[in-house]
């Protein structure tokens, strides 16, 4: 737990540190696109501005984009350091031009890993009677940390509830009276070797990183309403190479995992299917891709477009239900797979099981339709939250993991790992702590 | 034709011209080199090194080398002069005559001869505040002001008007109100109209003299002028009587001597002086026929008394 305990205060204290500098950006690390936003940070208080409809919005400013195509990354996972090194730094160049501004910190996130969550439980006596400080450091250092492995790290842990005696759902017991105090606690590991991969690419751009998150924990931030945050919700982050779910409650991710399925398996479906190459049927998927085929689609036909061509004759065309035909399956694998997921974690058990669609895939026609009967009922797009100064284009659904980090920053809900780990849990680190205490007091 | 009659239903997504790939422009990616430029150039204070002090340093740099160097400035100065030439050489710019619209002709002439201007002259080589002040410098004029305005140099002067004759060492002068000489006279009869003064310092008393002259002023032709004594004390000489004044409050003391006049005559008593220094009694000094009167008077008034 002690590392644990660290690292998580060290992302915090580092992330505190680039806001109080004034300027910081995110990077999201996809396997389509790679999307920098660069904020600003005004120092004045949310509640002052106006034109503010949820509490995180007002405090910083976009005030540069840049997204390029994404190079070397499948699967949310880096195939190729050189690449993606190359395409991070276009997007942070194009993003910096923008902004007039030189960045030195940046959050990233990223939906590979293979993300594997984890519920931990700790209990202590509360020390006296009352509910301090103290006592809640000492009851998130006494979580028992599950073996999840050498070759893992833990990415995101957060209380998501304390229960104190028989109350439970409470979310903040300093001040309460009681005399045992458990909190239940949620961990996301991720495999260390593409986080580290990531890291590196991001410090080769001379970048220092101020933090680190799952891309479905940050969409979940930009997209689901408050509400739903509180009561109950699944985010499906559908992306290029992968898919990113989550799953929140009480306004805490409780569940985080992934499908390794996206959007360019479609697109390499179409390839196959229509003998297409990879970026004609790119095209082709977004323009006249969907899911639901009608008695009029048979008759739309599309025109491929045929690199061999020599004659006026030599054209070649698809009809639409054709091209549906070969999309949906995939989709609903990758639905199904979301669906799996979702069983295993438990999501029918929430109050409320709103599911939210979001990323560059959930564009295509129909999903919707498609999602509501493979997942059952409740299911809408999401698109990330109204952010000041930022452009109209990277405002998508596919922006939704890059405006969630923003957020993130700007209003991050870790506080907990602000309370002093109780010195008796800090094993050699006692003689270190008698130090300070011996500074602070002469 | 079935076939065609199946295709005439059918709509076509795209218009009939086929569809045309373009190879896609390769995408340009910035080397690590110019990324690590761009962060560079993006910082602020690279920025304002190279924008605001790099210039600002060269700009410094090449203004004192031309300084330094002879050629260059020899060069500018050069230049300057080639221009400023040309100005000159405008015929608007030059003055055709000098134009004095008062003061009387002799001091016309005066004032031409003491400006010394070659006509026809260029304004710029005029310096018309030295010339002001040239003018300014004669002693019959007060102010004066010079213009130049299409073609004509005005100089309006403002004359020292004499307001007393000072007679001092053997000369006699004009002196204006603030005791300033305008002229000198050969005689004092030349202007008899104006009051006289007379002795060392007289006109660094002015002001004193003048009120003074304002208090006598009822008196008229009985005084016959102010005589500055040891530079600090007037003297007023009427005619058979001479009034000492203290040399503070000299018209006040006057003034005194003028109410007494009122009520007793005290100046149509024979005495030769009246001397006002002691604030706090007057001293006649009475003349002879007035001293014989007085002892008779006196051995009278005893003779009776005994």
């Amino acid at each position: 737990m002690n590392d644990l305990f660290e690292t998580q205060r060290e992302m915090r204290h580092r992330r505190a540190a680039a806001v109080k500098r004034g300027v910081m950006a995110v990077l999201d690390v996809g396997s389509y696109k790679i999307s920098c936003i660069v904020m600003q940070f005004s120092g004045e208080d949310a509640a002052d501005t106006p034109d503010v409809t949820m509490p995180q919005m007002g405090s910083f400013r976009v005030v540069g984009v840049g997204t390029v195509r994404s190079k070397g990354v499948k699967f949310g996972e880096i195939v190729d350091m050189s690449e993606t090194e190359r395409a991070i730094r276009s997007a942070v160049a194009k993003a910096q031009k923008m902004a007039g501004l030189r960045v030195d910190h940046v959050m990233v996130s990223l939906a590979g890993g293979r993300p594997r969550s984890y519920g931990l439980t700790g209990e202590v006596e509360v020390e006296q009677g009352e509910v301090t400080e103290r006592d809640i450091g000492r009851v998130l250092a006494s979580c028992e940390v599950p073996p999840f492995g050498q070759e893992r790290e833990a990415i995101h842990a957060l209380p998501v509830n304390f229960n104190l005696d028989h109350k439970s759902g409470l979310s903040d017991p300093r001040g309460q009276v009681g005399a045992k105090l458990s909190v239940d606690m949620h961990m996301l590991t991720l495999a260390d070797a593409p986080v580290y991969d990531l890291l590196e690419c991001v410090q080769r751009c001379d970048l220092e990183v101020a933090g680190l998150s799952f891309s479905g924990f940050a969409s979940g931030v930009s997209t689901l309403m408050e509400n739903e945050q509180q009561l109950g919700a699944a985010i499906v982050d559908l992306g290029g190479g992968s898919t990113a779910i989550s799953v929140f409650m009480r306004k805490h991710m409780i569940y985080g995992d992934a499908v390794r399925l996206g959007g360019d398996h479609i697109t390499n479906d179409i390839c196959q299917g229509l003998h297409l190459g990879y970026e004609d049927a790119e095209r082709i998927k977004t323009l006249h891709g969907g899911l639901l085929a009608t008695g009029s689609d048979s008759r739309v036909e599309i025109e491929v477009p045929n690199p061999m061509a020599q004659w006026e004759n030599d054209r070649r065309t698809v009809t639409r239900s054709e091209l549906i035909g070969v999309m949906r399956p995939r989709v609903e694998e990758i639905l199904e797979e979301v669906r799996a997921r979702l069983d295993a974690s438990g999501f029918d058990g929430l109050p409320s099981q709103r599911i939210v669609l979001t990323g560059g895939t959930s564009a295509i026609p129909g999903i919707e339709d498609l999602a509501n009967r493979i997942l059952g009922g409740k299911v809408r797009i999401g698109r990330p939250l109204r952010v000041q100064g930022l452009p109209q284009v990277s405002a998508g659904a596919g922006f939704s993991a890059a405006v969630g980090l923003a957020l993130h920053a700007s209003h991050p809900m870790d506080e907990c790992w602000d309370f002093e780990m109780p010195v008796d849990r800090m094993g050699t680190r006692r003689l270190k702590a008698a130090m300070r205490w011996f500074k602070q007091n002469w | 034709m079935t076939l065609v009659a199946e295709r005439r239903d059918m709509v076509v997504a795209h218009d009939l011209a086929p569809v045309v790939v373009k190879p896609k422009p390769k995408e340009r990616v910035q080397g690590k080199l110019g990324y690590k430029w761009d962060r560079l150039w993006l910082t602020y204070w690279f920025r304002a090194l190279v924008q605001v002090w790099m210039p600002l340093l060269a700009l410094l740099l090449a203004v004192y080398g031309g300084w330094q160097s002879p050629a260059v400035s020899g060069w500018v100065a050069a230049q300057y002069q080639a221009v400023r030439d040309t100005v000159a050489a405008r015929p608007e710019l030059t003055v055709e005559r000098v134009d004095i619209p008062v003061g009387s002709p002799d001091l016309q002439r005066q004032i031409l001869g003491i400006m010394a201007l070659e006509l026809p002259v260029s304004v710029l080589d005029a310096d018309l505040a030295a010339l002001r002040e040239t003018v300014e410098g004669l002693a019959a004029i007060k102010s004066a002001s010079v213009r130049f305005e299409q073609g004509v140099l005005a100089v309006t002067i403002v004359e020292r008007m004499p307001a007393m004759v000072w007679r001092n060492l053997n000369r006699i002068y004009l002196l204006d109100e603030d005791g300033v000489r305008v002229a000198e006279v050969p005689r004092r009869m030349v202007r008899a109209d104006l009051s006289l003064v007379v002795g060392q310092g007289a006109d660094e008393a002015m002001l004193e003299a003048r009120e003074i002259f304002s208090v006598v002023a009822p008196l008229g032709r009985r005084v016959l002028g102010l005589v500055r004594m040891g530079e600090r004390r007037w003297d007023v000489v009427l005619k058979n009587t001479v009034v000492m004044l203290p040399a503070e409050n000299g018209p006040d003391a006057m003034r005194r001597v003028m109410q007494m006049q009122a009520e007793r005559k005290v100046l149509d008593v024979d005495a030769t002086i009246i001397d006002m220094r002691d604030e706090n009694r007057v001293i006649l000094r009475l003349n002879e026929d007035a001293q014989i009167a007085m002892q008779a008077a006196r051995a009278r008034l005893n003779g009776e008394g005994v």
